[in-house]
């Protein structure tokens, strides 16, 4: 048996054609499908949207709130008359004093320069 | 283009539409309807549009083509990975639905076994050349291969395809 020609392919594929064209779907029943689908997929987005933004709000809200209550407690703590450490004194500190301190400690180095050459003054103009 | 003249346009070839959208979908009816609904939702809202280099007809054949592969990969990924090798896109094509083969005439049941077992794109350029009545230039164009590949596709795919007729018209 030959093999089909052109044209024998053509008829093929024409009778395939025809076939199909009889139980194709109306155009506007499709084209109606089409926008409903589209509608469909317009409003899962916009939940999915709406969903994820108040999330996100929950999530900033909740980081504003603990980072305020977070500051509150410095300040609570700053403010209840505990001493700071710059001005903190210990208990014991009179411990370090010993008695007769002035008398080993040394004399300051500019007032005995001019003590001695001011004494050494006064006394010359008294003889 | 004009909505309205686009919407005439696409109500004119609709019939053609169809039979293109079958052929790319592996002749499954729901997932053809449905490539066939994201291109017409494609074009007439605008994301695809018509730049007027080729003709309305192998415009709308490229815009469905690729809608249908989105589609089948859609379906492919949806379903896992276990979709057979038969029913991927880039394979052979699996046995026509059995209801479309119960309905169809003896003569398109023939031509749809024959087609199914030849590679894809010699069964997409001939479906374009003898279905729809494109020349081969008007195929590579929706196909976006060069012509070069096209002619290739055309003249294996025909050898091909007579050669299973021959074989299907003995049995």
């Amino acid at each position: 048996m030959s093999q089909p020609g052109d044209d024998d392919l053509r008829a093929h594929f024409h009778t395939l054609r025809e076939y199909d064209a009889a139980h194709a779907p109306e155009f506007r029943a499709v084209r109606a499908d089409a926008t409903r689908r589209a509608d469909r997929v317009f409003r899962q987005r916009t939940m999915t949207f709406v969903w994820l933004a108040a999330a996100a709000c929950l999530v900033i809200a909740a980081g504003l709130v603990l980072r305020r209550s977070r500051h509150d407690a410095t300040v609570r703590f700053a403010g209840n008359g505990a001493p700071t450490i710059s001005n903190w004194s210990s208990p014991t500190d009179g411990l370090l004093r010993a008695p007769g301190r002035e008398l080993l400690s040394p004399p300051p180095i500019l007032s005995s320069i001019l003590d001695g050459a001011t004494g050494a003054l006064v006394n010359s103009k008294g003889d | 283009m004009e909505r309205s003249e686009l919407e005439r346009e696409l109500e004119r070839l609709h019939a053609e539409s169809w039979g293109w959208a079958l052929a790319c979908c592996a002749r499954d009816h729901e997932l053809a309807k449905e490539a066939l609904q994201g291109s017409y939702l494609r074009m007439l809202s605008g994301h695809a549009t018509f730049g007027g280099r080729s003709s309305v007809k192998t415009w709308v054949f490229g815009v469905i083509r690729m809608t249908a592969t989105e589609e089948m990969r859609r379906r492919r990924v949806w379903a896992g990975r276990n979709v057979d090798a038969g029913s991927a896109i880039d394979a052979a094509d699996p046995a026509p639905a059995a209801d479309a083969l119960a309905e169809s005439s003896e003569r398109s049941e023939i031509l749809i076994a024959a087609l199914a077992a030849i590679s894809p794109r010699q069964r997409e350029v001939l479906q374009l050349v003898f279905y729809h009545d494109m020349t081969i230039e008007e195929a590579a164009r929706v196909m976006n291969i060069s012509l070069g590949s096209a002619r290739t596709h055309y003249q294996r795919g025909k050898a091909a395809l007579a050669g299973k007729l021959v074989h299907e018209d003995v049995r």
